[in-house]
């Protein structure tokens, strides 16, 4: 009972004393750190949910494959699985660990920059992972649905999941027409034939996982925004939340109708559709003999465009951030 | 121990009063130790700073001593003087007012000389 | 160790009443008492201090450094409210082990021998657990954690009787192995009247005093007596009056600061206030003056002029008076 010694430190466990040495440089704080190593665990559960989701699914189409080679169309689109993944993880972290963070201390200046490297991290991760799996395969088997070998005693298909926005960027450019075609080697172009190939480029891998990482990271400099304006519109009251989520399920469901007729409004929708053009990195095509479509894609674009959207997105967070608050009365929306 | 908040004397005084009463009863003997403040504090649920002023009242009067790093005694021939304060706080205050108050409700000296005196002999 | 609270003001809406209207406040080692009447501005005061709601204007100081976003001082700074930061499926043993590693270090033993004293089994899983017991669960993680401002919104929401009174024992106890700032705000002021040093009483986003615990008694003085010589007595010696009622002839008036027994006149019995009593009378409902012909039914049991009777009282503090009836206006 007469005890005055002040038991901070008592367990090894705990880190540091209280506040003498943080010092207050931006990022060094033990509450930075802490916020820090609890956005990547979210993220990370993300992340081993997203290979449990594709492992299953490109099991199933593994089997579908055996089955019937050749015969079902359809692979796994992993691109498509994880962009919304990411943008409701990072939605998710932005909305709803806002309020227990900054109840621990954490600065909502340490939080957005949590937040950004948080993002760029699982971004990071997530396009290694997928490029590491996909780009073997596709060098073993170029277009071929069957890789065959003898390690593995006969032919299994390659095209069990597929990235495919960012593997046109293996190639300068590639016949994106009808014609399917068995071609062996990651060269190909058949004599007298229907298509002609490109050769896949020699840093075409990076080019692939540059395009990923531009894809990942709209998708979580997009789910942050989202959430942070969600965050700012329950702030203000569930019916002005109500309006904002109303307006963005309108404005999502009608996808880019509703921004072509904007800009078709407010002036020429060139712009609008040279934006969506060029996030796909196609900045030429030409049109070769047999209906061939040919496409030049060029990965620096989209890239730039993504670091350009995530920059912003950020700075809008940021600024939303610096005055959000955690109102009693509002329960834990806000 | 009891503790009124609503008494209107303040309630280090009271402290200090309970604890001049324990010694006189012989509760806390000389020499002896009195709880620490923290001990006081929360069995009473008093804030210590109250309960540090109260004790503080009583070294003043040299019925408490401290030793630095152990706490506080109650001090040599404490029982004696305790017993001296309080009879002049009892002949000075409460006789004061007990007189007050029987002036105002119109009682005179010798009524109440009368009423002492059967209190006395009974 | 200081709080420095200067100049404060927050406003929810643009254009609406300020929930804090230019509080200063110097808070120094010791236990703090925060009253005031629903929607007084208490919880706001705590929110802004522990950098969960921005100031419009003014700053809150620890030691010197703003502490809005300010992690160092934040480092140092715990609120225990109606905002519940965990999330449901943890054991006790893990918000423990969070808080440690957030607030650098955690008294295990107290921890432990809280939950225990209060029935919580320390392995136990959160969302199992009562709402009171949930409440001990953060009361005790912000008593163990070494900080220097410990603030406790509504701390006993939700206990019994029995468990608000092991409560302070607590607090008291923690207070006294690690003397620290702690401000309590609570609507129980009797329970607490004793176990806080200081009391602060918020108002409609003011403070309209502040002083020490145990002198609560000196802050007014009740004068019942023959209403016309009450009210004699109180112009001649210039009194403020806080609270005024009165039944026919019979007053009751409240008036500010101690009165010198020798100077009551005959008849009239002066007595001093407890805290919640005090309380009451300085945030009643008002808007009547304090005069003479006010049917008395009329008038809220707990009522009374605040900031003078008529032209009656001369106040010690004029801004104060001139700043409350403006308010009041308003």
């Amino acid at each position: 009972m007469n005890e005055t010694t002040i038991k901070a430190g008592a367990r090894p466990s705990s880190r540091g004393n209280a506040h003498a040495t943080s010092g207050g440089a931006y990022g060094r704080t033990r509450q930075f750190r802490l916020a820090l190593v609890r956005c990547l665990t979210l993220y990370a559960v993300v992340f081993a949910v997203a290979v449990i989701v594709l492992a299953v699914l490109t099991y199933q189409r593994y089997r579908a494959m055996i089955l019937l080679p050749n015969g079902l169309s359809g692979d796994v689109n992993v691109e498509r699985i994880l962009f919304p993944m990411l943008f409701v993880a990072a939605l998710v972290w932005q909305w709803g660990f806002f309020a227990t963070l900054l109840c621990h201390g954490v600065s909502r200046r340490s939080f957005v920059g949590v937040s950004a490297i948080g993002a760029t991290a699982i971004s990071l991760a997530v396009s290694m992972v997928i490029v590491a799996a996909r780009y073997p395969l596709i060098v073993l088997g170029g277009d071929v649905r069957m890789v065959c070998a003898k390690a593995i005693g006969g032919c299994l298909p390659s095209d069990m999941f597929k990235a495919p926005l960012s593997e046109q960027f293996l190639y300068a450019w590639q016949e994106v027409g009808s014609t399917q075609t068995v071609c062996d080697g990651s060269t190909c172009s058949i004599e007298g034939g229907t298509a002609t190939y490109s050769p896949m480029l020699q840093s075409g891998w990076l080019f692939m996982f540059l395009k990923f990482l531009s894809l990942m990271l709209a998708a979580t400099a997009l789910g942050m925004l989202v959430g942070a304006v969600l965050a700012w519109a329950a702030g203000r009251g569930v019916w002005t939340l109500g309006v904002v989520a109303g307006l963005g399920w309108g404005l999502f469901s009608m996808r880019f109708d509703m921004a072509y007729g904007v800009a078709g409004v407010i002036g020429e929708p060139w712009l609008a559709t040279w934006l969506i053009g060029a996030a796909s990195g196609r900045v030429g095509s030409l049109a070769a003999g047999s209906g061939v479509d040919f496409g030049t894609y060029i990965v620096w674009i989209p890239l730039v465009e993504s670091l350009v959207l995530f920059a912003l997105c950020v700075l809008i967070v940021s600024r939303l951030t610096s005055r959000r608050e955690i109102r009693p009365g509002r329960g834990r929306l806000g | 121990m009891h503790f009124d908040d609503t008494s209107g004397e303040p309630l280090f005084r009271q402290v200090a009063n309970q604890l001049n009463e324990a010694i006189i009863a012989g509760i806390y003997k000389e020499g002896e130790q009195v709880p620490s403040t923290t001990e006081i504090s929360t069995a009473y649920r008093i804030n210590p700073a109250t309960v540090l002023k109260g004790m503080n009242l009583l070294v003043d009067r040299g019925l408490l001593e401290k030793r630095r790093g152990i706490g506080m005694f109650v001090a040599a021939g404490a029982r004696r003087r305790a017993g001296d304060d309080r009879r002049d706080e009892f002949l000075s205050v409460e006789v004061a007012r007990f007189v007050a108050e029987a002036k105002r409700l119109g009682i005179g000296a010798d009524e109440l000389k009368a009423i002492i005196e059967r209190g006395y002999a009974s | 160790m200081t709080l420095a609270i200067r100049d404060l003001t927050k406003t929810f809406r643009k254009g609406g009443a300020p929930a804090l209207d230019h509080v200063n406040l110097t808070l120094k080692p010791g236990i703090h008492g925060l009253f005031g009447r629903n929607g007084a501005g208490k919880s706001t005061l705590l929110g802004v201090i522990a950098n969960r709601l921005l100031p419009t204007s003014g700053v809150v100081e620890l030691d010197g450094a703003d502490v809005r976003d300010n992690e160092d001082a934040q480092g140092r700074i715990t609120l225990v409210n109606e905002t519940l930061p965990f999330m449901a499926a943890v054991r006790t043993t893990a918000i423990l082990k969070r808080e440690e590693r957030y607030y650098g270090g955690l008294d295990w033993a107290f921890a432990v021998r809280m939950l225990t004293a209060f029935g919580v089994e320390p392995g136990t899983a959160y969302s199992q657990l009562s709402l009171g017991q949930r409440q001990i669960v953060r009361l005790a993680a912000a008593l163990s954690v070494p900080v220097d401002v410990l603030l406790l919104d509504e701390p006993v929401n939700g206990l019994d009787a029995a468990n608000r009174e092991r409560f302070y024992r607590f607090l008291l106890e923690s207070y006294g192995e690690r003397p620290r700032i702690i401000v309590v705000s609570t609507h129980i002021i009797d329970e607490v009247a004793q176990v806080v040093e200081r009391a602060v009483i918020l108002d409609k986003g003011r403070i309209v005093d502040a002083f020490d615990a145990d002198s609560v008694a000196s802050r007014a003085t009740v004068l019942v007596g023959d209403g016309s010589r009450i009210r004699a007595f109180v112009e001649a010696d210039g009194l403020q009056v806080i609270a005024d009622e009165r039944i026919g002839r019979l007053a009751s008036v409240t008036v500010r600061g101690p009165v010198p027994m020798r100077d009551i006149p005959e008849g009239v019995v002066a007595s001093g206030l407890g805290l919640q009593d005090y309380f009451i009378r300085v945030t009643g409902v008002t808007g009547v003056d304090g005069d003479a012909a006010v049917d008395p039914i009329n008038r809220d049991a707990a009522g009374g002029a605040i900031g003078g009777a008529g032209d009656a009282a001369v106040a010690p503090d004029p801004a104060d008076a001139v700043a409350e009836s403006e308010r009041r206006s308003s």
